[in-house]
């Protein structure tokens, strides 16, 4: 059993309690705009060239087997439809402009890397989170992973869009600890602007994990003009109140750290703005007696 | 458990960091001057102890109102033609000597800057504890009666000058506190007047009494006689008893006890002079005429009893509390863990050390056995402590300041070639001995070094062969180290007898035999020996294994020309390799190598401390700010660093190099066998947000905790500001492991686009 992973970050505290790992994993089916991690969205990995920081020294075409990367009068060029994603390049890149960080990892080489921490979980009441990307578009792999880390007492939380069909959410609810679910918009039509699917589902889903019992916070990315209204604050608070165990919620200001990853992979992103006032929406969701953090 | 800091308290801050590196305890200066001359006829100590008694005699005794404890010295800014006089003065005493000249006169030195304002016959190294027990139980008193005891004990008119010394010295502070006492009454404190009148000789009666005793010896000691870098060792214990007794009788408050170790703290910051003592390109570091620089003074909290017991106690809640309140450079607390320590304590400390107090975490579990392996007996082996930055020191029983920073990058090179220096090649040692004298004298290794000869690399078939050419190379760098101060020792015995120094009146033994401490007066005897550069060792080594004996891509011998060239024309090797696999990522192919280097270099050490000397070594793993300086005379590196490049600092991977999170780089570090290393610091950078809050520092509480059960020795923690983030801006290769998160997302600074590193560093500055 193998998954994709784009990256591994150790000592993570803000993913679910105490001190944690989280698992990236490559590949998402949502596509919003102000994805902060653009390069985890495709499923084939792609390589991330950052031209700004290329100084044309043309290390990387020498070590390049496929011909994707060219020097033409002394500047160098990439060729995506040549890239064959085999990172040599990357490696003899002295200036970081290029990154090809996605790895296929076996069960057992994951299960070995997370555990290498296990006594900072105990110590700290943390444990392992995996995010994307969509791991549950690698849903097996992430129930088997969770099952192994649970068998030694380590805690599991599962950072997902939750647009999915039900049964695989299900499937995973026996070794998840805590469902950290992403509500992008309460409204179906901004939701199906800005991420390219209606949020049906995922409302249907986050319903049905109330109504299994499942742990959950709800985390809302705001940004200015989109999704931050004090209308919008009400719908989602009149939603998350009514379900059968109101959720934690965490709300995640707009920052646009994910642009020139963007940029990198040639997929242009609009910028966006952070609330002027997220303190407001926190406001409206506490006054349904939801229990709010904010960023 | 934050507790505010009244603004009288925040001002007297401001007042000191906004004061000018100029202002000059003009006094001392103007009296060592004019004392000069006037007992050169007599023998060495004698003269010391009427030196200190005329400077003491002399100075003046301001008190101000807002001093809780009393004692300070006059401080103002000298004229142009002050300044040149002093300059020209203190010229006198060192400019144009040779290094044989100097040696005779003052044996070793920490650096030119420490040594010029230190009268060659009114000087001392400092960096060590005294016996501050004796001093808070017996009081001074205590010392006056061991001096007579031993007067009566011998007849050997050198032993009888070093007693009469002493005797003067002791008298001097005495008849000093006698002045203040007289200041006191004249301000009007009464009540003050009357302890300080006590104290001239008797032992404190109260809490306060004690502070104010450690205080004014203090100033004695360090500010006038420039015995600097002490260590107060272990003042939750020796303070104890009194502050129990003042507490259950109802005439301490928390609030006075609070307030009267705030004043402590802030007297102990004060005296230091505004410089940067390790940053010798400043101005206002060679240009200061004090002999108290910004080098710390030491406390030593918590810790196991020689029962085995835990020492963590309530005054050892109130003094990091009080350190975390107030924040400052100076004193720098160390904080002694120990398996099973009360978890409050712990987080209270990680807590101080989260909001970037001045205290760092020693591990008790490792600090023991190492120091037991250094010969150090019990009971005062749980009493230990450190001097200077982080250099093992047993209180009362040692003098300090013998240091060696030895370069661990340097025994690779000569391995590699035969023991010839790369830089060099085909020279020869300055010295008969490998370490000429200079080095043995400031411990630091510069120039040229040539080495043993061992096989060329044709014949070194596999890594076992390159760790044996290593071990021959430090093995005999160590020898001959031993063999150079060997001779030292020798003529420090015959040009050093009788010449007494402050911190020989404060020391068991001293007195007693008439010795002073590095002639043999004291129990114990050491040499700190730190190993530096061992991140760059562990790469160096685990590249050579990658490139010549797994892939098999390159013969030693190819390599190690590339390493001689510089790696001119190799710079895709050179990109390569620098992503080969790293210390301080958790991956054991090359964390093996940074426990087998420490071992050798151990082993080293040990060999060369076989207990019939009188110095043994305590073997340490750091570098100071030295690495740079380290860097500057060694060759290319197989990690793909190049000549003269900085080599690692302290236990830390190279810079840069530890890109997989603080775990993992705790775990790479916690492999190194440190029940053998008897110091040395870990610098752990984080980001704010990441321990931010209640739960930050419970999360940070359990990093350590776990770091140390892990076997780690030591923690200080920087947690980043925004001279960081433009730092790493300017020079990205060398913060390639700098994380950073903000808002649900984490990411390393350097990989972040130019306009969002703006942003983050805008929010950064917000968040401090």
């Amino acid at each position: 059993m193998h998954a994709n992973v784009f990256n591994i970050q150790r000592f993570s505290t803000r993913d679910g309690p105490g001190i944690r790992t989280t698992v990236f994993f490559q590949g998402c089916n949502l596509c919003c705009a102000w994805c902060h991690n653009p390069e985890s969205i495709p499923s084939k990995p792609v390589l991330q060239f950052f031209e700004d920081r290329c100084i044309s020294c043309g290390q990387c075409v020498a070590a390049c087997s496929s011909g994707a990367h060219t020097m033409e009068d002394g500047r160098h060029r990439f060729h995506e439809e040549k890239c064959t994603y085999n990172t040599d390049c990357a490696a003899v890149c002295p200036r970081d402009a290029l990154k090809a960080d996605v790895k296929r990892y076996s069960l057992e080489e994951l299960t070995g890397l997370l555990l290498r921490d296990l006594a900072y979980y105990r110590n700290s009441g943390g444990g392992v989170t995996v995010s994307g990307g969509e791991p549950l578009l690698q849903a097996p792999f992430v129930q088997a992973l969770f099952a192994r880390l649970q068998a030694d007492g380590v805690h599991t939380a599962l950072d997902t869009a939750a647009n999915m069909p039900w049964p695989v959410i299900e499937s995973l609810i026996p070794s998840t600890d805590l469902f950290l679910v992403d509500l992008k918009s309460i409204d179906p039509q901004v939701h199906h602007t800005y991420t390219r699917a209606d949020n049906r589902l995922i409302l249907d889903n986050i319903r049905a994990l109330s109504q299994a019992g499942a742990q959950i916070e709800i985390r809302m990315p705001l940004i200015a003009g989109i999704n931050d209204s004090a209308d919008f604050a009400r719908r989602s608070a009149e939603y998350l109140s009514a379900l059968p165990i109101p959720p934690a919620v965490r709300l995640l200001p707009y920052h646009n750290y994910g642009l020139y990853k963007a940029q990198s992979i040639r997929r242009p992103m609009e910028e966006f703005c952070a609330p002027r006032q997220a303190d407001d929406f926190a406001h409206v969701l506490r006054g349904y007696d939801l229990i709010v953090c904010a960023d | 458990m934050y507790s505010p800091v009244s603004d009288k308290v925040l001002h007297r801050i401001d007042q000191y960091l906004q004061k000018s590196s100029k202002y000059t305890f003009y006094d001392r200066i103007e009296l060592l001057e004019e004392s000069e001359p006037l007992f050169r006829d007599d023998p060495y100590a004698v003269r010391y102890g009427k030196t200190l008694a005329y400077l003491l005699r002399g100075i003046s005794t301001p008190i101000s109102p807002e001093d809780m404890l009393i004692g300070q010295v006059a401080e103002r800014i000298p004229t142009e033609a002050e300044w040149q006089h002093a300059e020209n003065m203190y010229r006198s005493w060192w400019a144009g000597k040779s290094d044989e000249e100097l040696q005779r006169e003052v044996l070793w030195f920490y650096s030119d800057g420490w040594l010029r304002c230190r009268p060659p016959w009114f000087y001392s190294f400092g960096h060590l504890a005294l016996d501050w027990v004796v001093l808070i139980k017996e009081g001074l008193a205590g010392f006056h009666r061991r001096i007579e005891e031993s007067r009566a004990t011998h007849t050997d008119a050198e032993r009888l000058q070093v007693l009469e010394g002493a005797a003067l010295s002791h008298q001097a502070i005495s008849a000093y506190i006698l002045r203040y006492a007289d200041a006191a009454e004249a301000a009007g404190r009464g009540q003050d007047a009357d302890s300080l009148r006590h104290l001239s000789r008797g032992a404190p009666r109260t809490f306060r009494e004690a502070l104010q005793l450690l205080w004014l010896v203090t100033l004695v000691v360090q500010k006038v006689s420039g015995c600097g870098v002490l260590n107060y060792s272990r003042m939750d214990q020796y303070l104890l008893s009194l502050y129990r007794q003042d507490v259950s009788r109802g005439t301490l408050s928390q609030e006075e006890a609070r307030a009267l170790l705030q004043d402590f703290y802030l007297k102990n910051n004060e005296i230091m002079a505004n410089t940067d003592h390790m940053s010798l390109d400043t101005t206002s570091t060679t240009q200061t005429l004090e002999v108290t620089f910004d080098d710390p003074n030491y406390i030593i909290l918590g810790g196991l009893l020689s029962d085995g017991s835990s020492g963590v106690n309530e005054l050892s809640y109130l003094m990091v509390q009080v350190a975390h309140d107030l924040k400052l450079k100076n004193p720098f607390v160390v904080v002694r863990y120990h398996d099973g320590i009360e978890d409050g304590f712990l987080r209270a400390v990680a807590h101080a050390m989260r909001d970037n107090a001045t205290v760092i975490l020693y591990n008790d579990d490792r600090m023991i056995p190492a120091l037991r392996a250094c010969h150090i007996e019990e009971p005062e082996l749980y009493d230990y402590g450190f001097f200077g930055c982080n250099d093992p020191i047993i209180p009362a029983e040692e003098g300090g300041l013998r240091q060696l920073w030895l370069n661990l990058v340097r025994p690779l090179e000569l391995a590699l070639n035969q023991g010839d220096c790369p830089l060099a090649p085909g020279g020869q040692n300055r010295d008969p001995h490998v370490f000429p004298l200079r080095d043995r004298m400031t411990g630091l290794m510069t120039g040229n070094y040539y080495g043993i000869k061992t096989p060329p690399l044709a014949d070194m078939n596999s890594m076992e062969d390159v760790l044996a050419a290593y071990r021959a190379q430090i093995n005999y760098l160590m020898q001959e180290y031993r063999l150079g101060i060997e001779g030292d020792i020798r003529l420090e015995q015959e040009v050093n007898a009788g010449r007494l120094r402050i911190e020989d009146c404060f020391l068991q033994g001293t007195i007693r035999d008439a010795i002073t401490w590095n002639n043999g007066g004291t129990k114990y005897h050491h040499f700190v020996v730190q190993g530096t550069g061992i991140g760059t060792v562990a790469d160096a080594l685990h590249a050579i294994d990658t490139l010549v004996f797994q892939e098999k891509s390159m013969t030693l011998n190819q390599l190690n020309q590339i390493l001689l060239d510089n790696w001119e024309g190799h710079e895709a090797l050179r990109q390569r390799v620098r992503r080969l696999p790293k210390y301080g990522n958790d991956i054991d192919a090359v964390d093996q190598y940074v426990a087998w280097a420490s071992d050798a270099f151990v082993d080293a050490v040990a060999q060369q401390d076989q207990g019939k000397y009188l110095y043994g070594f305590y073997p340490t793993l750091s570098s100071d700010r030295d690495f740079t300086t380290m860097g500057k005379d060694v060759g290319a590196t197989a990690d793909g660093r190049r000549q003269r490049d900085p080599i690692s600092e302290n236990q830390s991977p190279a810079e840069g190099a530890d890109i997989s999170g603080v775990t993992a780089l705790l775990n790479s570090v916690a492999k190194i066998r440190f029940e053998r290393i008897a110091g040395g610091p870990l610098n752990l950078r984080l980001y704010p947000s990441a321990v931010s809050g209640e739960q930050g520092i419970d999360i940070l509480t359990a990093l350590l905790k776990t770091y140390l059960q892990k076997g780690g020795l030591q923690v200080q923690m920087n947690v980043v500001d925004h001279q960081t983030l433009r730092a790493a801006q300017k020079e990205p290769d060398k913060y390639r492991s700098l994380c950073v998160r903000v808002t649900g997302y984490s990411a390393f600074f350097t990989q972040m686009g130019p306009k969002a590193q703006e942003e983050l560093i805008r929010r950064t500055e917000q968040a401090l």
